[in-house]
């Protein structure tokens, strides 16, 4: 039986139309599945997610803290001490992308001594082993060039301390100029072992990014925010420095995201917008694969929210290079911390962690009917 | 009937009308000029005829039908003062009598020495005159003692005194808002208060029962502040009727409220330069400049920025906390140690004078006091020692840091002692404590006496050197033993009774609540307007864009206080202050950074404690 397009009814009209409407649903996916959305699922764990610090992503390794004082390795089917200290130390465990070293720091006095001053002991292990050696003190440590380096900061005494872990174990400071009550949590990022960038704020709190060469003590201004009450952050996405100016508090000068090839532009000049708005993001910037993830304000017009909100409602987003897609991820409108656990996307909402996945959460009985109750209490609470 | 007869019932008439229709039209003020001569006249013609006869005190003291005369009331209301008629409580007699004896009441005489009254003896009705002395002896002291004579007021502690209780009741809650501000206007001391404001303005030429002497009056003018000026100002020249009071209060601008004096004065401060002449100006650059409170000029020892000033305005706006005192968050050192004292500070209403030198003193010895005074030594051990030759040990006694007056722990009070102890000074002597850059050796007043040297304004609680010197030589046998570590919160069963919380919130005998979710925040305000809600949080998420998260559960815990609830264009807001932020740049945060924060450490906590409580 021969069909003609009169005989089914459909005109040469509605054909255009309707490949046209294929065309563009085949598009959209082509679209959506270069630079997909990522869920928002429960970060799930065999023993109590509370006493975990750390753990790898094949859940092989788990670092867990017990009110003891300890620090213990789960390895496998074997479980090993890491640290055994006074009652209710408080622990953090965290490492790189290169996966080679561990980052712990000890909190003996967390109940305590409440000082968000406070530096705690810095202890360095291998990926997965036991073994401690102490670094320092300080906050905020970071791993660099492949775990060969780490860098902390000493609130007290506004110093940034580099030191190497291998080879000559090199060691050097950077005095900060930030004032005392900015609370400036500077951010890191070694270049080559003798050459190294990093944020400060000036005494008038204007943001900067600072070159320094230790050899020479030599600093040189990358950038510097035009007013105050911007944060600069930084990151590392294959060779481009990445440097994020979000605002703080309620402050709202925008927000902007740039970078510099360091290949092309070694002495760091050439600086490239990739990302610029008048939105009030919060940044917690990220470098992972391809995406620079970042906090950013939620403006949804289509939902009435084109008032200005004195919270601004914030969402995780990512800018993929090198196309400069931003793609939104979550829809929480009040997304908390988010954070790389071994290569992992871990995000904060309502008190709980949950991990940023590419495939969707599977979904059972008592999960949705944990989420309805959340929902019910969110809408009695608003 | 007679003429005179006729005119007097006439004056009444329109007085009354005057009163009480409160018709201030221009047409009617000539007509009221004559209508006040006529009465002048009348009354001028009364009052010499009674002062021939002039009653025996003594007589009426036991006489109980005294009362004012009529014409003599008549003539003293035409005179009142309209920024004066909201100070005066119609239905009660005892505020009527506090304004006839404040030296502010005129009659058709002026100032007024002497009160026409009414009493019966024989079935008639007699009119005598008495001073207003005597009127205070006989009709006011028994009925009414909270009301007192202006004399009352003998130095500057008590007329400061008399300012601040007035002071303390500016309304704080829109709910209760015009009855607040009616209670402030209609006190019975407010009267006193606006006439010696009256007199410091325009400074008597003469003696009267009613004026403090000039040497008194000279020293309040010193003890006058810019803010008791706003204060004054706006309760004694420009009282305002009590709905447009409070609608204006919660909604207008907080710097705006401030100028008009709906507002107290002092957390501008921390704004403004303490020049009089510069605040009003300062006020109407942080309304039209919200931008100005990110890095306020004078607000150093705290988180910053803080908020916007029209964000600050809209949180202290619905704000309740006792903020009346100095603090300087980040020299303290210890959040614990700032919250605790926030809660004793809101709970026991403490006020003490703003100077940078109290900003760690104070708070220091409030905390102090409150664990010394408790016998809870552990959570202040910061002591002052001397090695003891005889026992062979160490002997220390608790100090706080600084100088601070009534204060047992003032560290210049504390050392005296201990010199004293060790015959290094006379029993007479004391030491003082100066700036270390204001020490010369050279001049002759440092010659001789014991002097410590610090810089109190560098200070801080883990660093405050000090140096002794006594007659031109160093002493160095007095040692500081740093202050040890105490529980905010308690996390073990064991020492639970002896964290801060526990202890602040079981002996000022308060109740505590648990607060899980916001309609039991909301209703916990609406339930109780003067009371504050108190936490302890992750910094990570409370204050999200200052502090970073690096790793699974970082949390750095942080004591705040939550002091209102409102809802701005749909968005709940709650007024926050961290430990961290000053007392006068509360933040405004939401619900779910609170509930985050708290959930957070809940879930690390030892005993899985929920750490948001309401105190009432």
């Amino acid at each position: 039986m021969i069909f003609t397009l009169k005989n089914l009814g459909v005109s040469m009209v509605s054909i255009d139309v309707r490949f046209l409407l294929i065309f563009i649903f085949t598009a959209n996916v082509a679209y959506a599945n270069s630079f997909s959305a990522l869920y928002l699922s429960p970060f799930k764990t065999k023993q109590a997610i509370e006493n975990i610090r750390f753990i790898s992503h094949d859940g092989f390794y788990t670092y867990f803290q017990q009110n003891s004082g300890s620090l213990l390795l789960s390895k496998g089917f074997s479980t090993k001490t890491v640290f055994k200290d006074v009652e209710h130390t408080q622990y953090n465990v965290l490492g790189s992308q290169s996966k080679r070293k561990l980052i712990v720091t000890k909190d003996k006095t967390y109940y305590a001594h409440l000082n968000l001053k406070k530096t705690f002991e810095i202890f360095l292990l291998d990926y997965g082993e036991i073994d401690a050696e102490i670094i320092g003190e300080g906050i905020l440590p970071k791993l660099h060039l492949k775990d060969t380096w780490i860098s902390f900061f000493n609130p007290q005494t506004n110093t940034i301390h580099v030191n190497e872990i291998a080879g000559d174990k090199k060691k050097y400071s950077i005095l900060l100029k930030a004032p005392n009550n900015s609370y400036h949590q500077p951010s890191v990022e070694m270049l080559k072992d003798n050459y190294l960038v990093y944020t400060d704020l000036t005494l008038d709190n204007k943001a900067q990014v600072i070159a320094y060469y230790p050899q020479t003590k030599q600093q040189d201004l990358v950038y510097q925010s035009a007013n105050a009450g911007l944060e600069n952050s930084l990151c590392f996405l294959n060779q481009l420095l990445i440097i994020g100016e979000f605002s703080k508090s309620d402050i709202n000068l925008g927000s902007t995201i740039m970078s510099i090839d360091t290949v092309q532009s070694p002495s760091l000049k050439r600086i490239e917008t990739l990302y610029n708005t008048k939105s009030q993001d919060q940044g917690s910037m990220i470098c992972l694969d391809q995406s620079i993830y970042f906090k950013k304000e939620r403006v949804n017009k289509d939902e009435d929210e084109d008032i200005s909100m004195i919270i601004p409602r914030q969402d995780l987003y990512s800018l993929t290079l090198p196309e400069k897609t931003l793609t939104a991820h979550t829809k929480t409108k009040n997304l908390g911390p988010v954070l790389l656990m071994d290569n992992r996307l871990i995000a904060v909402n309502n008190g709980d962690f949950y991990e940023l996945t590419k495939t969707p959460p599977p979904k059972n009985k008592q999960l949705e009917a944990l989420e309805d109750k959340r929902l019910e209490e969110k809408l009695s609470d608003e | 009937m007679s003429p005179k007869f006729l005119l007097a019932q006439l004056i009444k008439f329109v007085v009354f009308t005057l009163l009480f229709l409160e018709l201030s039209a221009f047409s009617f003020i000539s007509n009221l000029d004559i209508i006040l001569k006529a009465e002048r006249n009348r009354f001028f013609e009364k009052t010499n005829y009674l002062n021939y006869i002039p009653a025996v005190k003594e007589d009426l003291k036991n006489n109980p039908n005294i009362s004012i005369d009529q014409d003599f009331l008549i003539s003293v209301m035409l005179r009142l003062a309209p920024y004066h008629k909201k100070l005066l409580n119609k239905q009660s007699a005892c505020s009527l009598y506090s304004y006839l004896i404040s030296g502010l009441a005129q009659s058709a005489l002026g100032e007024m020495k002497n009160i026409v009254i009414n009493y019966p003896e024989n079935d008639k009705l007699k009119s005598s005159i008495i001073s207003t002395v005597d009127f205070y002896e006989i009709m006011i002291k028994n009925p009414c003692p909270k009301v007192l004579p202006v004399t009352y007021i003998k130095s500057v502690k008590e007329f400061r005194e008399y300012l601040v209780n007035l002071q303390n009741l500016v309304p704080q809650k829109a709910v209760t808002c015009e009855e607040e501000y009616t209670k402030l206007l209609q006190d019975y001391q407010t009267f006193n208060l606006c006439s010696i404001y009256d007199q410091l303005k325009n400074e008597p030429t003469y003696a009267s029962a009613f004026h403090l002497s000039k040497n008194l009056l000279s020293q309040i003018k010193k003890s006058i502040t810019p803010q008791d000026v706003f204060f004054l100002d706006n309760l004694c020249l420009s009282a305002k009727d009590e709905k447009q009071f409070c609608t204006d209060i919660f909604e207008a601008n907080y710097w705006q409220r401030i100028s008009q004096g709906k507002a107290p004065m002092h957390p501008v401060r921390e704004y403004c330069s303490n020049d009089a002449k510069k605040i009003k100006g300062c006020l109407e650059e942080l309304t039209s400049q919200p931008q100005t409170c990110h890095y306020p000029q004078y607000l150093k020892s705290s988180l910053l920025p803080a908020m916007n000033c029209d964000h600050i305005s809209l949180a202290l706006n619905h704000s309740v906390l006792n903020t009346n005192y100095p603090e300087c968050p980040l020299q303290l050192e210890n959040e614990g140690i700032v919250n605790a004292t926030r809660l004793l500070a809101h709970l026991e209403n403490k006020n003490y004078p703003f100077s940078d030198e109290a900003c760690l003193s104070y708070p220091l010895s409030l905390f102090a006091h409150f664990n010394l005074e408790l016998g809870n030594p552990m959570a202040w051990d910061y002591q002052l020692c001397y090695f003891d030759r005889l026992d062979q040990v160490d002997k220390c006694y608790p100090s706080i840091i600084g100088v601070l007056k009534d204060s047992d722990y003032s560290q210049e009070f504390v050392i005296t002692n201990l010199l004293r102890k060790n015959s290094v000074i006379s029993d007479k002597m004391e030491c003082s404590l100066i700036k270390d850059y204001q020490f010369n050796p050279y001049l002759l007043k440092y010659k001789s006496g014991c002097y410590i040297l610090s810089n109190l304004e560098n200070c801080s609680l883990s660093e405050c050197e000090f140096k002794i010197i006594n007659n031109e030589q160093t002493i160095d046998i007095i040692k500081v033993k740093p202050p040890q570590l105490f529980d905010y919160i308690s996390h073990t069963r064991d020492n639970r009774n002896f964290s801060q919380v526990n202890l602040i919130t079981e002996q000022l005998k308060k109740q505590s609540k648990e607060i899980r979710n916001l309609s039991v925040l909301k209703s916990f305000f609406q339930n109780h307007p003067n009371s504050i809600i108190h936490g302890v949080g992750c910094a990570q998420t409370l204050l999200p864009s200052f502090f970073k998260m690096q790793s699974l559960y970082q949390c750095d815990p942080m004591p705040f206080i939550l002091d209102g609830v409102f809802t701005k264009n749909g968005e709940t807001l709650i007024t926050l202050r961290t430990a961290i932020d000053h007392l006068h740049a509360p933040r405004l945060t939401n619900w779910k950074r609170i509930y985050s924060s708290i959930k957070m450490l809940h879930d690390i906590h030892p005993q899985k404690s929920w750490s948001l409580y309401g105190l009432y």
